[in-house]
């Protein structure tokens, strides 16, 4: 049968299969910009585990408040997740002057969320009541080197000289964790209302339920894909999960990896935070270094790693994270120089405590090993350290305390009088790639060191003080050279922090999320601008 | 009835009283209040003015006098945690609680009194040992782990209901209003013994001689003569409710007064726990005095007494 040359029939069908495709074609075209159109106005839910008790620009690192920092407020610079890493922010520029004076030349056109422009005098008066207010408890002056005093002054119309009472190499890096509070911010009280330059300008925080921050059209910068933020606090993990598996959030930080189902998408990221004993040098019978070396050596840290801490920490080693300027390589610090900081020997524990009883030491005393809900699974991992600690003959009572507790036992600076001074579980975070604060929190000697250092130490060895003090002076490849002395001289001859793992975190997305967490996520800034929704 | 309340006035305020001493003991136990209401490394110009305004630095006697003046005006100091007022705090999470224990206890006490009274009319049968085993089940399941069982099952696998949070309407309140609820199995139990010991009374003897229905004897004989140990027991579980509300706070993220409280024992937050213990404390207090006032409605003998 020859074909029909009218539109119908065999010849027909193909035409209008082609055609019903184009006009598909086109009529999804037409719909995909009002796709598109919806994400300026879709709302992104994060969970967080806990609520912030205030959200002070100047106390801006805890959970919820990362949202908070470089997204609502900025300070003058902003670290990147490369070792001692450090990009311009509101300062375009900087200079070191004189060994005691810093120049930053702030960026032009910016203002603040309330309409006050950017300026060298407004500049002076954010950072002053941070850096120069002795009434406001602020967190963010504890990454200030210590024992320092900061002049600060307007040289220019957008210029900020800041003059400090001693060396201090580091305060670019420092000034990044002071976020610039509009000038009008209250001096003498904590302000819960921060007024700031990024991106999102603050909208409202119904305490106990929920913080909310939304696009803000007046900023400087490139507006970020999500405009609109709400973070909610869910204590409990399976919630938070449940929470996106249900729609009800986007995001979920901090899940532990055991609620994980399949189907689940996740992200890992580190979180700079590494977990360590701390020893009581001056108390029976951590007075003795074969007592605190056989610790160290009683502590299988890959088989915690492989089993009660699995997917939540790897083994490490050393009390910063790496990339960090305080940090030995390991070409050089996994050899027997300092073997009882990394390696798994019972046998030569039970040698050392063998040999410190013969001496009169009374390796049997009774010890308490106290534990805070610091991280996930913190409990196991004290238990399980204290049962090693028992295997090798300590007598270890391993407890589970109220932060209230161990707050009381980690910041009495050695003083035995005050509580039962015993080994105590930490979880120290330093993301800022260099070593002084943790040498100013920790290495110290104290109690004679001044206000604002040595807050969780247990050293009681003077000969540490120089090696600091030289390290915290130095700039350039000598300051790597002399934090890692520092270093040495800890691993070797105080001993009193035996490291067993760094923290990793996981996260869960919604399926219409993308987001890659970094080492700053959970302990200093959330990059909004880094999430986009995929559909 | 006048004398009858004024006595019971009286025994209140007497509690409350106690309550204060207890309140103001609790500062004076650590040795230096100031201390405790203070954030870690508080300087010592700071303790100074703290003490000045609040007269630490005074004889007890006068700490004792200023803490009553500051109660007066409901002052419990600032909350470190918060950087509020204390009683802030708690009175802005108070609402959300009351409601909360409110309409679980409502509702534990209608599910409760219906049950309890279909088992009592039908002792030993099988009704009767089906709503008494429900009862025992319920009351020994432990609260947290079922919360999670509801989410798991309500909000992840059939997506009927939220899992956690309050802003979604009604809906946000069926799982922790379930939740609380656990107490009612404890209840139907004792409405079920109060009435079964009523419906075999004399009085409920004659009124089923004189032809009355079941029911009718239940509801209008029976029921407010089986009311007293009723009445106590709801008072005592209002209370365990409203303490229980710490799980809900929990599990389910609701803002509430036992949350609060252990928010503040997490964080030394010695101002809120004080003005949390007083205000719960007042609360209770009011709670029995408003039973025994319900008592004394119920059963015209307790008045004269």
């Amino acid at each position: 049968m020859k074909g029909n040359k009218y539109l119908g029939g065999r010849r027909a069908r193909p035409v209008a299969i082609a055609t019903s495709l184009m006009l598909m074609g086109s009529f999804m075209t037409l719909a995909a910009p009002s796709q598109a159109a919806d994400f300026s106005s879709r709302v992104l839910t994060i969970a967080v585990s806990l609520e912030p008790t205030n959200i002070d620009t100047c106390n801006n690192e805890n959970a919820a408040a990362v949202v908070l920092k470089y997204n609502v407020t900025q300070a003058l610079t902003v670290l990147n997740t490369k070792p001692n890493g450090l990009d311009p922010l509101l300062a375009t520029k900087w200079r070191q002057a004189s060994p005691t004076t810093w120049v930053f030349s702030l960026r032009p056109g910016v203002t603040w969320q309330d309409g006050t422009p950017l300026t060298g005098a407004n500049a002076k008066i954010s950072l002053d009541r941070v850096m120069n207010n002795k009434s406001l408890p602020c967190t963010s002056t504890s990454k200030l080197a210590a024992g320092v005093a900061y002049t600060i002054s307007a040289t220019g119309p957008l210029q900020i000289t800041i003059k400090t009472s001693k060396v201090d190499p580091l305060l670019p890096n420092e000034l990044a964790f002071i976020d610039l509070a509009a000038p009008s911010t209250p001096t003498s009280t904590l302000d819960d209302h921060p007024i700031g330059t990024g991106p999102y300008k603050f909208t409202a925080w119904d305490r106990g339920k929920s913080l909310t921050i939304d696009g803000w059209s007046g900023y400087w910068g490139k507006a970020p894909q999500v405009q609109h933020v709400k973070v909610i606090f869910r204590s409990d993990d399976s919630i938070r999960a449940n929470g996106v598996r249900t729609g009800e959030s986007n995001i979920a930080l901090s899940i532990d990896p055991s609620m994980i189902k399949k189907g689940d998408k996740t992200e890992v990221y580190t979180q700079g935070a590494e977990i360590f004993y701390r020893l009581p040098m001056d108390q029976a019978p951590f007075n003795d270094i074969r007592v605190r070396k056989a610790i160290g050596y009683a502590i299988d840290r890959k088989t915690i790693a492989k089993t009660v801490m699995k997917d939540v920490a790897i083994a490490d080693y050393q009390v910063v994270p790496p990339g960090n300027r305080l940090r030995l390589p390991d070409s050089k610090m996994l050899t027997p120089k300092y073997e009882w900081m990394w390696k798994y020997d019972p046998t030569q524990a039970r040698l050392l405590l063998a040999q410190a009883k013969a001496d009169g030491v009374k390796i049997d005393t009774p010890i308490n090993l106290y534990s805070q809900d610091a991280f996930i699974r913190a409990k196991d991992l004290a238990d399980a350290v204290a049962s090693y600690l028992d295997a090798v003959g300590f007598n270890v009572t391993s407890k589970f305390v109220a932060s209230a507790a161990h707050n009381a036992a980690l910041f009495s600076k050695r003083d035995l009088s005050k509580v039962d001074f015993s080994i105590l579980q930490i979880k120290h975070r330093n993301a800022t790639g260099d070593g002084a604060s943790t040498a100013n929190a920790y290495i110290w000697d104290a109690p004679d060191q001044p206000a604002g250092t040595a807050c969780c130490t247990s050293t009681s060895d003077k000969a540490v003080e120089p090696l600091i003090n030289a390290a915290i002076a130095a700039s350039g490849p000598g300051r790597i050279a002399k934090f890692q002395t520092v270093a040495d001289y800890l691993y070797t001859k105080v001993v009193n922090y035996l490291p067993v793992a760094a923290l990793s975190g996981t996260a869960l997305l919604a399926k219409n999320v993308s987001y890659k967490p970094d080492i700053f996520t959970i302990s200093l800034f959330l990059r909004l601008e880094t999430i986009h929704w995929v559909k | 009835m006048l004398v009858f309340l004024r006595r019971r006035f009286v025994y209140s305020l007497m509690a409350l009283v106690g309550v204060l001493i207890a309140v103001f003991g609790l500062s004076q136990l650590n040795g230096s209040p100031a201390s405790l209401y203070l954030p870690e490394g508080a300087t010592p110009e700071m303790v100074s003015k703290f003490n000045a305004i609040y007269g630490f630095d005074r004889p007890v006697w006068i700490q004792f006098y200023k803490f009553l003046i500051h109660i007066l005006h409901f002052d419990f100091g600032q909350s470190i945690s918060q950087s509020r007022p204390a009683r802030e705090a708690i009175l802005s999470v108070l609402g959300p609680t009351v409601e909360l224990a409110g309409m679980a206890l409502f509702f534990s006490v209608l599910v409760a009194v219906f049950l309890g009274t279909v088992a009592a009319l039908r002792p030993f049968s099988r009704t009767d040992k089906a709503i008494t085993y429900w009862s025992l089940l319920i009351n020994s399941i432990p609260d947290f782990w079922y919360a999670l069982i509801l989410v798991l099952v309500f909000a992840v696998q059939l997506h009927v209901l939220p899992t956690s949070g309050q802003d979604a309407g009604w809906k946000s309140w069926v799982l922790p209003i379930a939740t609380l609820m656990l107490s009612a199995g404890g209840l139907t139990q004792v409405v079920r013994g109060a009435m079964i010991e009523a419906l075999n009374s004399s009085y409920v003897q004659n009124a089923r001689a004189r032809g009355y229905g079941r029911y009718r004897l239940a509801i209008r004989h029976a029921l407010r003569n089986a009311a007293l140990p009723i009445v106590t027991i709801i008072g005592d579980r209002a209370v365990h409710m409203f303490n229980g509300t710490v799980i809900v706070n929990a599990v389910f993220a609701w803002v509430g007064v036992g949350g609060t409280m252990v928010a503040a024992v997490n964080a030394r937050d010695f101002a809120v726990l004080q003005a949390g213990v007083f205000i719960i404390g007042v609360i209770i207090i009011s709670l029995n005095l408003f039973i025994d006032i319900i008592y004394a409605v119920i059963d015209p003998r307790i008045r004269i007494a």
